[in-house]
């Protein structure tokens, strides 16, 4: 009975454990999705230019907005009485602005190239990138992967070109091709068996779905393959959640 | 007489008039119409510094001080950074044979992240003043060091943060784990840890 007992209240617990992994992600995407409903009808007016400000008031996208004045990738706006802070990327042609005003603004405020990663790995690494772009959908990329616990611990630095494949509303598709050097601690089995530190050479391909949380930032499923070319465990498939910023 | 006082303070609204509507040549730039402008502050990010407490399974509860660094990334999403110190125990742990937890060691985390504000809102003590809030989802990554050994840091949390004018202040909640192999044989690598934060704009 004690066993059975204990059976039923492991599986209990595994239930429940999974249940609240499943209402997490639940309440997250439901959040998301409400505000990605509500950022299509309403403009939220600032009360400066930063989503540090307050929002000071709540319009349609439809109404009547006249630019006043553009600071960086914020745009001052006035409908009616009102008057209010935009990203420029929100603003699109319509009702009291022209659409060489909206181009205006937007070649105003144009994104710097150098884009900004970070994430984590399956094998329970940590990962951070760069990228700049080499030609309109190809980018030089760097990325660092580390793993520090304990004794298990590598690091690998990999130089590659990331191709953009596709792309269909907010989500896109990235290729990378690369090859790198890197190191393992010698109680790591990262690369080798043995006890001792090694150091390797590797190729990395890699392919990411993006999704396009806004002008600026993606959120990328990467999955990654990694072959080294002198090591006793050569092939490592990972899959690792990345964020890209354009600064 | 009668005649005087009229014409006096219609010379004077005259020239009243004239000044205000009298055009200084001011050069600007305008594009399609548009003006660009630096008057206006542009806020970027915060910073803030967040007195907390943690609790873990097996282990005694403890303070922790964080130093956090958000970067605003569009309307809704930040790019977050933090460094965390916390001591971790009092008393030493031992398996029986050899000591595996020393006594009054201290833990490091530096982790980065993501959050989202889903939801704000105005909040007011009084109703004469009223202050804007925000609630945002949370995400954060990192190495965690514990004494001699170290592990990879995720969070899961949210914010609570109200918006003044030159400063911020929020209350922040999150359940972390650790995949730290030492302190997971303990049984001391997860737990929750909530705190107060105050900081500023740059």
């Amino acid at each position: 009975m004690l066993v059975l007992g204990n059976t039923w209240r492991r599986s209990w617990r595994a239930e429940a454990v999974q249940f609240l992994q499943q209402l997490t992600v639940a309440v997250i995407i439901s959040c998301l999705s409400v505000s990605i409903c509500a950022e299509t009808d309403l403009l939220y007016l600032r009360k400066g230019p930063g989503a540090a400000f307050p929002v000071v008031f709540e319009i349609s996208s439809g109404s009547e907005l006249h630019i006043v004045a553009t600071q960086s990738d914020w745009v001052l706006v006035r409908t009616g009485s009102c008057h209010g802070w935009l990203p420029v990327a929100r603003l699109s042609a319509g009702p009291g602005r022209s659409a060489a005003q909206v181009w205006s603004a937007a070649q105003a405020s144009h994104k710097g190239k150098l884009q900004l990663e970070a994430g984590t790995v399956s094998n329970g690494a940590l990962q951070v990138g760069a990228s700049y772009p080499l030609a309109a959908d190809m980018r030089a990329a760097v990325r660092f992967e580390r793993k520090h616990n304990g004794d298990d611990s590598f690091h690998h630095l990999t130089l590659g070109a990331e191709k953009q494949l596709n792309a269909a509303d907010r989500i896109r598709w990235f290729g990378f091709a690369g090859v790198g050097v890197g190191s393992a601690d010698a109680k790591s089995s990262y690369w080798q068996d043995e006890d001792e530190k090694i150091e390797a050479a590797f190729a990395t391909l890699t392919t990411d779905i993006a999704w396009r949380a806004n002008h600026a930032l993606d959120i990328r499923l990467r999955l990654q393959y990694q072959q080294a070319f002198d090591a006793d465990n050569a092939g490592h498939p990972s899959a690792a959640l990345i964020w890209n910023y354009n600064l | 007489m009668k005649l005087l006082l009229p014409a006096v303070a219609l010379l004077f609204l005259t020239v009243s008039a004239l000044a205000d509507t009298t055009d200084i040549y001011q050069p600007e730039i305008k594009r399609a119409g548009v003006t660009g402008s630096d008057a206006f502050q542009q806020r970027r990010g915060a910073w803030g510094f967040g007195l907390g407490y943690q609790s873990r399974d097996y282990l005694e509860s403890g303070i922790t001080y964080n130093l956090t660094g958000r970067w605003f990334a569009g309307e809704s999403w930040y790019l977050l950074g933090e460094y965390q110190y916390a001591p971790l125990n009092n008393d030493a742990v031992n398996d029986g044979t050899d000591v595996v937890l020393d006594e009054d060691e201290n833990s490091h985390l530096l982790a980065y992240g993501v959050g989202y504000t889903f939801m704000q809102g105005l909040a007011s003590f009084h109703g004469f003043e009223s202050y804007p809030w925000q609630l945002a989802a949370e995400l954060y990554l990192g190495e965690q060091s514990t004494g001699d050994s170290d592990g990879r840091y995720t969070a899961l949390g949210v914010s609570w943060q109200v918006i003044d004018d030159n400063y911020w202040v929020g209350a922040s909640w999150r359940v972390y784990q650790s995949n730290d192999q030492r302190l997971s044989d303990l049984g001391m690598n997860s737990g929750a840890q909530w705190a107060l934060y105050i900081g500023s704009y740059f």
